[in-house]
């Protein structure tokens, strides 16, 4: 994700904050830092708890 | 925000309108760091409730260095207020006083550094805290309606007239992570500073030219900050508190 152009701190933070209303969790500052691919957010929802594919 | 036992910082609390705000947190149970630059309006208390800082927050290493003081007395930030700010009248031009033909670059710094660069680096410090202790806070900034364009103050409007955009911007940068961001512009406000700035005569033409005829007291502008920190609803606006005046 760090390698989109499109991709910036703006449209992380909105998917941080959709991540954690749909899951209704809330994310530590470091979680949120470490979400920077797909591979590590579903590792991050599983420790969680969340069931993703 | 429910306010009792919160942690709220005050830059600028020293000040007329600071002090009033001071009051009405401390009547709610928060606890407030006053952050501050003049040591001559460091108000005597003996409340426990009240730390007073003096720093120049619009000194990046001052600024950090102060919240780190403050945000560790308070435990955590959940509000901050900015302020802090210099009222000043200076015409761009003046065809009238020879002496003082070109608005002076040296007092346009100053009421920048005040009003927008004080803002600025208390918000960014205390953001940071905000965001890595996922603190859903709320910003709360002094604009003025002088944003508007208030003919004789240039560099006051514009300090103002940013402080408002930073507010627009940090709302829907910082949203995501629940902190709100708002401003609050008052009109002509009766304090020291307003008959500093102003003449009598000049003041008397504002009051003239407000609906409700007359200056707005500190305390209007102090009730006016609880109510947003209150909503928690409110975010990314400015609200005029000015007596339906129009610049
Ligand atoms: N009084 C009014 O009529 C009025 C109207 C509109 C907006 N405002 C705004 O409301 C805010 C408070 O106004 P006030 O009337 O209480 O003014 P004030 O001059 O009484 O208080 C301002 C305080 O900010 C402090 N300050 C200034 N620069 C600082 C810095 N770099 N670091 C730390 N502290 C600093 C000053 O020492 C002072 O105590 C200001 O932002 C002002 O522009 C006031």
């Amino acid at each position: 994700m760090q390698e989109s152009g499109a991709w910036d701190s703006l449209t992380h933070m909105q998917l941080i904050a959709a991540i954690e209303g749909d899951f209704d969790i809330e994310l530590s500052a470091d979680e949120i830092v470490q979400m920077t691919s797909v591979a590590q957010i579903k590792s991050i929802l599983r420790k969680k708890a969340v069931e993703v594919q | 925000m429910k306010l009792a036992d919160k942690g709220a910082i005050v830059v600028g609390g020293a000040g007329s309108i600071g002090q009033a705000l001071v009051a009405s947190l401390r009547e709610k149970d928060v606890r407030v760091a006053v952050l501050d630059k003049n040591p001559e309006s460091e108000p005597v208390t003996a409340d426990a409730g009240i730390l007073y800082v003096r720093t120049d927050a619009a000194d990046d290493a001052e600024a950090g260095a102060a919240i780190a003081t403050a945000s560790q007395w308070l435990g955590k930030i959940d509000v901050l207020i900015n302020c802090a700010g210099l009222i000043h009248s200076e015409p761009l031009i003046s065809m009238v006083t020879p002496s003082r033909r070109r608005h002076s670059v040296a007092s346009w710094e100053t009421v920048i550094r005040s009003n927008l660069t004080a803002t600025f680096l208390a918000s960014l410090h205390v953001a940071e805290h905000m965001a890595a202790n996922r603190i859903k806070g709320v910003i709360v900034n002094l604009s003025s309606v002088s944003a508007a364009g208030n003919p004789g103050q240039t560099a006051y409007s514009a300090a103002k007239a940013g402080v408002e955009a930073m507010t627009a911007v940090w709302a829907r940068e910082l949203g995501p992570l629940g902190i709100r961001v708002v401003a609050i512009a008052p009109g002509f406000v009766d304090t020291h500073s307003t008959h500093a700035a102003l003449s009598e005569e000049a003041l008397k033409e504002w009051k003239r030219r407000t609906p409700l005829g007359r200056l707005g007291t500190a305390q209007e502008i102090a009730s006016t900050v609880l109510f947003v920190l209150e909503n928690d609803f409110i975010s990314g606006c400015t609200i005029r508190v000015d007596g339906g005046l129009v610049i």
